[in-house]
């Protein structure tokens, strides 16, 4: 058509105006969830980006023996999208599991409304500096047990005190594969962030 | 228009790169495309600026943007191109007018600055993430 706006490519009629972009940070250790949490509530499938390492990681991960499906030598990290309505976009953009990625980490995490940290009870220790690095920079973020086979093995408050987690942030029971329960997480770090105004 | 993609690195799903990355911005890292945010919306603009003489990474960039918004972290993953070097060519492609960058929340690189995150905004996105 002749005359539209010129920062304007899109050519379907309301949407001249940029959607208005938010995201949150799913974080956690490696094969933890954090991909399929993404998907279950993803408009898109989760997409799959990576920055150039120097540095390859093969043979290095410790995830028992879930090592062989999880073969990138890369960084890579999945995302995914939501239309919300109004015109708002929320990204969930799914950290590198690895922990020695963690300079990538405040990339993801500048401007993020807050952020979700999967933990699988079988391997707590893993989730550690993820609560290490949101506790450091007060970012709002809630410890979401995955229960992987449907059953919570272990007693929230049990996790929160092998977690060493300060009363403040919210532990909750949820299914990464779940659509209603991963919404329920996004609106528990939604509300922290809200409170965390006044 | 024919000509716009010869066969390339682009075409390959299984690898995710033939070449070394920074080959395609011509060795230039960074620099101010550092505060490009990952989520930061992207389209082409619509003068029909002629892509002659453009790489074919840059005009797949232009491509998939003129369809519609899309962030950088999508760029990168659907070009296969690592994140660093699409902040380069989408900060280039911006710098010589063939596509537009939508600001985000005020640019700040500091992780604690949360000042784009007001109450107004995490109340839709609160009413949006219930309504799904």
């Amino acid at each position: 058509m002749a005359s539209q706006p010129s920062n304007a490519a899109v050519t379907d009629g309301a949407a001249h105006v940029a959607p208005t972009v938010v995201k949150i940070v799913i974080a956690g250790g490696f094969a933890v969830g954090k991909t399929t949490f993404i998907g279950s509530i993803s408009d898109i499938d989760p997409l799959n980006t990576e920055a150039a390492m120097t540095e390859h990681s093969v043979g290095v991960d410790d995830a028992g023996g879930i090592t062989e499906r999880k073969t990138h030598t890369t960084v890579a990290m999945d995302f995914g999208r939501i239309a919300l309505p109004g015109s708002l976009w929320l990204y969930l953009f799914g950290t590198p599991g690895q922990d020695r990625f963690l300079f990538m980490w405040d990339d993801l995490v500048r401007g993020a409304i807050g952020a979700v940290v999967l933990v699988d009870t079988e391997r707590l220790d893993q989730c550690f500096p993820a609560v290490d690095y949101f506790e450091g920079r007060s970012i709002p973020f809630i410890v979401a047990v995955n229960c992987f086979d449907g059953v919570a093995r272990h007693q929230l408050d049990d996790v929160r005190e092998a977690l060493g987690l300060s009363a403040g942030v919210p532990l909750i029971y949820t299914d990464a594969r779940e659509r209603a329960a991963t919404k329920q997480a996004l609106i528990a770090v939604v509300q922290l962030a809200m409170e965390r105004l006044k | 228009m024919a000509d716009d993609f010869a066969p390339s690195a682009l075409d390959n799903d299984d690898d995710a790169y033939t070449v070394r990355p920074y080959t395609v911005t011509g060795g230039r890292v960074a620099g101010q495309a550092d505060g490009l945010a990952l989520e930061a919306l992207v389209t082409t603009r619509t003068e029909g600026k002629p892509q002659k003489g453009l790489t074919p990474e840059k005009k797949k960039i232009l491509q998939l943007a003129a369809e519609d918004f899309m962030s950088v972290a999508e760029l990168s993953a659907h070009c296969k191109l690592p994140l660093g070097v699409v902040r380069v060519l989408v900060t280039d492609l911006s710098d010589n007018e063939y596509l537009t960058i939508h600001a985000t929340a005020p640019v700040s690189l500091a992780v604690e600055d949360r000042s784009g995150i007001t109450r107004s905004l995490l109340e839709s996105v609160l009413d949006g993430i219930a309504a799904l």
